[in-house]
């Protein structure tokens, strides 16, 4: 079990990546203190019929390595224990969903934790692919596009320069305290 | 809220820094397992310390980057080093603390932390 619903979605985001995508969609929503969900969506390779029906069987993967396979149904579990969601398409060629809930109420619930270092994380770690990262808190919404970063900056889209960097954590700073009530 | 206006204005100033190269060549890299055996044990907090420790030490040419599991669980964090040509090094059990060791020590320094690696723990 991961401590931080943050952590979870670092770890799901991690197969998008794995899954070759070029694109990954991080939706979060936090209701009233008492209920969060996220959704992910990624423009990787899918998953096949016969590979859903086996990604969350514990120790299932498709990389051959042992003590890999665990993220999926560990993550469900996690989130029906906390009288939560879950639930995972994909279509082979266009991407897979994973959308969440967790009962923030709940004494089996993880903590919601820093999604915005995840998400600096994710971002700085892979310069080659966008991430839309969307925060809906206390009736607002506020996002970050790295597609919009990339578009200005073009070859000079290198996230771990220092100047990007500052403002890449500005801009997840600022979203964040945008959202207080 | 920080405006693209703002990220043009970088732009412009990078543009004119001297030493801003256009080619993409890293000259260390840094791996970070971030699978969910790292992520359990605390990997994450690793890859945090490794991007604060290089960016603060001004080292421009080193990547970091995330990677699955290397099917040794019970050493997790582990972070991978390589530095130019050099064999890699392969650090486990890893802290923030111990990041900031080996940022300074091995990636700046030179000097493998010998005690943190793989060997060692054996």
């Amino acid at each position: 079990m991961l401590a931080e619903i943050a952590l979870y979605i670092l770890d799901i985001a991690r197969n998008s990546l794995d899954a070759g995508s070029t694109r990954v969609e991080i939706s979060l929503t936090v209701t009233d203190n008492a209920r969060v969900s996220f959704r992910i969506i990624d423009n990787g390779c899918g998953m096949d019929e016969d590979t859903l029906a086996h990604a969350l069987v514990p120790g299932f993967s498709l990389s051959g390595i042992s003590g890999r396979g665990y993220g999926l149904p560990t993550l469900k579990k996690a989130a029906l224990d906390a009288f939560g969601s879950f639930s995972l398409r994909s279509f082979p060629g266009h991407g897979t969903c994973v959308e969440v809930s967790f009962c923030m109420d709940c004494a089996l619930s993880p903590v919601l934790g820093d999604v915005e270092e995840t998400v600096r994380l994710l971002v700085i770690t892979n310069p080659g692919v966008d991430f839309l990262y969307t925060r809906n808190q206390n009736g607002r919404t506020a996002s970050m596009d790295t597609a919009s970063f990339r578009e200005i900056l073009g070859e000079l889209y290198k996230p771990m320069q220092p100047e990007i960097l500052t403002y890449i954590q500005d801009y997840l700073c600022q979203m964040r305290l945008s959202l207080l009530s | 809220m920080k405006s693209l206006e703002e990220l043009r204005a970088i732009k412009a100033q990078m543009q004119m820094k001297i030493g801003i190269r256009n080619d993409d060549s890293a000259t260390a890299h840094v791996v970070v397992g971030m699978a969910t055996c790292g992520i359990a044990a605390g990997a994450r907090a690793v890859a945090t310390a490794f991007t604060n420790e290089i960016a603060n030490a001004g080292l421009n040419t080193v990547a970091v980057t995330l990677s699955g599991c290397a099917g040794m669980c019970a050493l997790e964090p582990i972070v991978e080093v390589t530095i130019g040509d050099a064999e890699k090094v392969v650090y486990v059990k890893m802290d923030a603390e111990k990041a900031a060791r080996v940022v300074k020590e091995h990636i700046v320094g030179g000097n493998v932390v010998t005690e943190y690696t793989i060997a060692a723990a054996k």
